[in-house]
């Protein structure tokens, strides 16, 4: 064994500056992103069970990040790994065991990426503290601290290390066969198979692109699916690509051309893949900004926008006036007309409740416990404990504002579609919420 | 091992020998390279395998040193058939008990040519200051232990060679395969190596098989095996009598082959 570590410790120390910088920074960057991933739940809100519309987003979220996260420890382990697998290869000639020589490039490629894992939490740790300060002062979305406890930063970094460890090795199984005097030789990997996922992945989103009939949520699992097929699709396409590129290449007369081509053949998928990772980094940072973007620019969130404003409000709920609207919806609202009260679990009271009904006063009332709500009585002379059409629920501000648009807004369409109310196609028809900016002069009206 | 089952049964030609493969036939793909090749070498005996290139020297050698599998045939080292032995079986064997120098050296470049010379030892768990100093010597005594702390990419093709030649040595094998150890060496430093190989096989027993094209290198050899289009010349090989190494090159042969048949047939 002490053969084995001291042969991967030289290895090491033996590989390019390019390959040992390459892999421990895809590491950091790779890790440091997972950490920040694994914060952010607790810090957009202060809810440990939130939404399900909530989970859905983060999940999105996570699957958005995990693949490039994936896709950039793939490469980086693979960098190089022609040369790599040549050392290797020489290694299996003089005679070491399949397993230890897989161990020796695990151990090899492990600790590099520990380091770099390593250094990824420890950058997130160092940063996190200042960012999170900035976040809550400037666009406002943590109500909570960005940060995770020195269990879990090692623990991340331990299972990204491994991961991408295992990951480097695992194209090494190659080894295990018989082995070959003379340089390793790579195999023909340019079936065009290798296009169907990316094909499957790219028809469904073009599809999507003209089916109206999906709610909120499938067209989310829709869309993710199609931006997985596609990516996985196209890291299976690459060695496809760089086989034909260089087998045209090669057939140039050119002899500068040939000899480029030549070398793509000899090592056909360390270069393309480092490409193709930061390419798909690319390409999931627009795609998950033009979602943003899509998603603020609905309707419903530009209504939540003027809807919600920072520090305490007053959001009441009328009857419209409105002849054309029709009983139904209100019967599907739940009328009598309800409090909404934002948090990122939107919770909707019935404004009035009937005597005798404590029991669903105090649910409600608990419920909205769990967030920075200020829960208040009306100004009944009685001090009733009930409340009336009419009357303000405050809330303190605090809440992550981001979710509280999905979150209050979300619901209230999606209801109405499913109801097949005319409104759902148009938001702005929601004039039976009514926001009040609280100052200090309306709150003495409402002690 | 037991003498019932015929195809555990040592042949007779394997009896003696340190190494022996048994009418070895091999192909890749379609391409038949070897038929029915039978090669045994005695303990302390060097072996010359001549023949045009692509021949199939290179695969016989692979197929000796638990590389290659045969597909039809047997390989027997000190009387116990290795060929079927596991991955991990033949893997042992080749980091315990045989030394290789490939024709294409397969050293890694990344290493020094000492740490090249040390690897087989320290991956057999030898402590690092004993690999380092018998690293050192065979280095040393191969010419090259100026060059111990380069790396295979700063040293001349010939002084690479000659470490793969300590590599191989420095295990103290049982058996050498040596594919073309000479090829890039000139006449003197070619002996350095050859008489390295005589050593080995004087002092410690070793058997040695040396790939060469060159006449001058063979004559080091006690014996000559000549390989045609995938067969030996001259009928089935079998291990001189022991031991046969006389320490002294035998004279050259002569005459020199006639134009047109390059090989003289046995
Ligand atoms: N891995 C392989 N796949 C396919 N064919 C091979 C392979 N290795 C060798 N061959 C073919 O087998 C034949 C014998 O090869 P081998 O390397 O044994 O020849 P050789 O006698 O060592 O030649 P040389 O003196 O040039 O080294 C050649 O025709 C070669 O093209
Ligand atoms: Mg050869």
């Amino acid at each position: 064994m002490a053969g084995t570590l001291s042969t991967a410790w030289r290895f090491v120390r033996a590989d390019s500056a390019s390959r040992q910088v390459g892999i421990i920074a895809g590491n950091a960057v790779g890790t440091f992103l997972i950490a920040a991933v694994a914060a952010l739940p607790a810090a957009l809100t202060s809810d440990d069970a939130p939404e399900l519309g909530v989970r859905l987003t983060i999940g999105v979220a996570l699957i958005f990040v995990a693949i490039p996260v994936f896709m950039l420890l793939a490469t980086v382990g693979r960098l190089s790994a022609a040369t790599r697998d040549a050392r290797l290869m020489a290694l299996r000639l003089l005679g070491l065991r399949p397993s230890r020589t897989l161990a020796v490039a695990a151990v090899e490629n492990g600790l590099l990426s520990l380091a770099g894992a390593l250094a990824g939490v420890a950058i997130f740790a160092l940063a996190a503290p200042a960012a999170s300060a900035a976040v809550r002062n400037g666009p406002g979305w943590f109500s909570g601290t960005l940060a995770l406890s020195p269990l879990w930063l090692a623990a991340i970094a331990l299972a990204a290390g491994l991961f991408s460890a295992v990951l480097a090795a695992a194209p090494a199984r190659r080894l295990l066969e018989e082995p070959k005097a003379g340089r390793p030789r790579r195999r023909g990997t340019g079936g065009w198979w290798r296009l169907g996922l990316f094909g499957f992945g790219a028809a469904e989103l073009v599809w999507l692109g003209f089916e109206p009939g999906l709610s909120y949520s499938q067209r989310t699992w829709a869309v993710a699916c199609g931006v997985v097929a596609v990516l996985v699709g196209l890291v299976l396409s690459v060695p496809l690509f760089s086989v034909r590129v260089a087998a045209a290449l090669a057939k140039s007369r050119r002899t500068v051309v040939q000899l480029a081509g030549r070398g793509i053949q000899a090592e056909p998928t360390s270069g393309a893949r480092l490409v193709l990772g930061l390419g798909a980094v690319v390409f999931l940072a627009v795609a998950l900004t033009g979602q943003l973007w899509r998603m603020e620019n609905s309707s419903a969130i530009k209504m939540g926008q003027r809807l919600l404003g920072d520090g305490p409000q007053l959001l009441v709920m009328y009857q419209s006036s409105d002849d054309w609207w029709p009983q139904e919806d209100w019967d599907e609202l739940g009328y009598p007309p309800k409090a909404f009260v934002p948090g990122p679990d939107s919770e909707e009271i019935p404004a009035a409740i009937p005597d005798g009904n404590r029991g669903r006063e105090g649910t409600a009332r608990r419920r909205c416990r769990r967030w920075p709500l200020d829960f208040r009585r009306g100004p009944s002379p009685g001090r009733s404990p009930h409340l009336r059409p009419g009357q303000p629920l405050l809330r303190r501000s605090g809440v992550c504002r981001h979710l509280r648009r999905v979150g209050l807004v979300q619901p209230v369409h999606d209801r109405l579609q499913r109801s097949g109310s005319p409104l759902a196609g148009d938001r702005a028809g929601l004039q039976f919420v009514q926001r009040r900016r609280l100052t200090p002069k309306t709150e003495q009206r409402h002690p | 091992m037991t003498a019932t089952t015929p195809a555990t049964t040592t042949p007779p030609a394997a009896q003696r020998a340190a190494l022996a493969g048994i009418d070895l036939w091999h192909s890749f793909g379609r391409t038949e390279v070897l038929k029915g090749v039978s090669v045994a070498i005695a303990p302390g005996e060097i072996v010359a395998l001549m023949g045009p290139s692509g021949s199939g020297k290179s695969t016989v050698l692979h197929l000796l040193g638990a590389l290659l599998r045969p597909d039809v045939g047997s390989v027997w080292l000190a009387g116990r058939r290795i060929d079927q032995l596991s991955q991990n079986g033949r893997s042992d064997l080749r980091l315990h008990r045989f030394g290789f120098v490939f024709q294409f050296g397969d050293l890694i470049p990344e290493l020094t040519l000492g740490e090249n010379v040390e690897l087989p030892l320290r991956l057999t768990g030898v402590k690092a200051s004993t690999a380092r100093r018998l690293a050192r010597e065979f280095l040393d005594r191969l010419g090259v232990a100026d060059q111990a702390d380069r790396l295979v990419q700063e040293v001349s093709g010939g002084e690479a060679q000659r470490a793969a030649v300590a590599r191989a040595l420095v295990t103290s094998p049982e058996v050498i395969l040596a594919d073309e150890p000479t090829g890039s060496l000139d006449t003197i430093t070619g002996e350095l190596v050859l008489e390295a190989f005589v050593s080995a096989a004087r002092d410690l027993g070793t058997a040695v098989l040396l790939v060469t094209h060159e006449a001058r290198v063979a004559a080091w050899a006690a014996r000559e095996v000549l390989l045609r289009d995938g067969r030996i010349l001259g009928g089935v090989e079998q291990p001189s009598t022991h031991p046969s190494w006389t320490g002294q090159p035998k004279p050259l042969p002569s005459p020199a082959p006639p134009a047109g048949a390059p090989w003289p047939a046995r």
